[in-house]
């Protein structure tokens, strides 16, 4: 565990007694002690040194217009949020009503006058200092782990493709949103062959570290596939066998949708693994859906089977991800599947082609307030007949 | 946990959740019916989950009921859905797993079956 020895103290008094314990029990640290008389003063420290610990030493007849640790602590916990600073505050014990509206800010201690001994202030100094120490070390663990998820989110955005696919028979056009650090979407296009484009996108539940790191499996998986040239079905099998082993005991899932598209038979070949329907629209604007052929993955050992159609009388398929109709709606309800159609529909019956642009757009307009998305998002719109 | 309401009736537990079975809660919805499930059960054949109140269900609140319905099936119990919403209904049926679950409409049909 890290030990950090610097630390500084702002003392909003200057009693010899108070900074001499200070120095006392401070004496493995190398402390700056800054002393205060005025609130500006205070401040001016305050933004200037970022104190650990703040020490109000109220005198009886103090002038509380000089320094009123009410507005100050008050300004740091309301205003300025800082709440790992720690403050102690030495109050007569007859200032009743103060120390009543003192207890109201939250300060970290307050030791009533006069004290029955000075080791009783050594006591609450000891207690400041193990508070700083922990406040340290949590801020630099977080710190720490913050730059750990953020070195792996970079590497998992790195595994998604960063532009469309666009060739003479085929274009793959993509939107892709994560909800926060860790996405559990995943997506993905490549030539296995020729004229073969496999295509995936799949949602692992939940999202943050872990959905991050599911989802770095099966990409690895699905792109080992391109070497190996594994057939849709044994592709599924294996990520979904290997899926098993990790989540055992854990209560994720991972839903998935891959398609092998032959541009020169004009053939789609798929396995809808519990995701989400594709949304197959032909070239009279009028849509079928692409709904599951097996189960969701990581749960049990299966086989999964392979179904085909020609698209040759298709414009395209729309493929998304739950997060893309599973956010809240005006009065917080959930938007829903149903509506995600309609928008669809409203899109092709009002637009000479559907474009991923336009469905955030129509999303956008649909309702009054800014969509609340939960999860993670991403779309793929694969386009058959472009030239 | 309020929105979790755990009742034993007959040889049955029943679990009835209010709310959104989502990803914020599923964690502690999941310890506290593992620890039921893992502890206090004894003698009960089938663990019921009502979900006539669900109000929504994302992808990990499916994952805790199938992964729970493994769970209660390797134990040699039966996992039974109560009338579950028709959001419930709509979820699982859009993704292919309505057929995995055995759903009832009254708490007694699971003891017939048994």
């Amino acid at each position: 565990m890290k030990v950090f020895r610097e630390i500084c103290i702002i003392c909003l008094c200057d009693d010899e007694l108070i900074i001499n314990a200070i120095k006392e029990i401070f004496s493995d640290h190398v402390v700056n002690i800054e002393i205060c008389h005025t609130i500006e003063e205070f401040f001016t420290k305050y933004f200037q040194k970022r104190p650990d610990i703040i020490i109000f030493n109220i005198e009886e007849n103090q002038n509380l217009n000089e320094v009123n640790p009410i507005e100050i602590i008050n300004h740091i916990r309301n205003q300025l949020n800082d709440f790992n600073v720690y403050i102690m505050v030495l109050l007569p014990s007859n200032l009743v009503a103060l120390r009543e509206s003192l207890m109201n800010l939250s300060p970290d201690d307050i030791i009533l006058k006069p004290l029955s001994s000075e080791r009783l202030f050594h006591f609450h100094l000891n207690m400041a200092k193990r508070r700083v120490q922990l406040i340290k070390q949590l801020s630099y663990a977080y710190e720490r782990i913050s730059r750990e998820i953020d070195f792996a989110i970079n590497i998992q955005q790195k595994l998604l493709p960063k532009y469309p696919l666009e060739t003479e028979d085929l274009v793959i056009d993509f939107f892709y949103e994560p909800s926060g650090r860790g996405s559990g979407d995943y997506f993905d296009f490549f030539y296995i062959d020729k004229h073969l484009v496999r295509v995936i996108i799949a949602d692992v539940s939940g999202h943050g570290s872990k959905a991050a790191a599911l989802m770095v499996i099966v990409s690895a998986l699905f792109k080992s596939s391109k070497m190996l040239k594994l057939e849709l079905g044994k592709l599924v099998q294996l990520i979904n066998n290997e899926l098993i082993d990790i989540i055992q005991g854990d209560f994720d899932i991972v839903t998935l949708f891959v398609l092998d598209i032959d541009t020169l038979k004009k053939e789609i070949k798929y396995i809808n693994a519990g995701h989400c329907p594709g949304v197959l629209i032909d070239k009279n604007k009028s849509i079928k859906l692409i709904k599951p052929n097996s189960t969701v993955l990581g749960v049990v050992k299966q086989d999964f089977s392979v179904d085909s159609f020609s698209y040759n009388n298709f414009e395209g398929i729309l493929l998304v991800t739950d997060g893309y109709y599973e956010w809240e709606f005006d009065n917080d309800s959930i938007w829903g599947f149903e509506n995600f159609l309609n928008t669809v529909k409203e899109i092709l019956s009002s637009e000479k082609k559907f474009l991923l642009d336009m469905l955030e757009n129509y999303i956008k307009n649909t309702c009054e307030l800014p969509p609340i998305f939960r999860d993670d998002r991403t779309a793929l719109w694969i386009e058959f007949s472009k030239y | 946990m309020e929105a979790l309401e755990v009742i034993k009736k007959n040889d049955s537990i029943i679990f009835k959740y209010s709310g959104e079975l989502t990803l914020d809660i599923i964690d502690e919805i999941k310890n506290e019916v593992t620890s039921i499930i893992e502890n206090d059960i004894k003698d009960e054949r089938a663990i019921i989950f009502d979900l006539s109140d669900v109000s929504f269900l994302d992808s990990s609140g499916i994952g805790f009921l199938i992964h729970m319905k493994n769970r209660i099936n390797a134990m040699n119990k039966k996992c039974y859905l109560l009338r579950p919403s028709n959001v419930v209904k709509n979820t699982l049926s859009l993704v292919n797993l309505i057929n995995f679950f055995t759903i009832i409409d009254d708490e007694g049909e699971s003891l017939i079956e048994i």
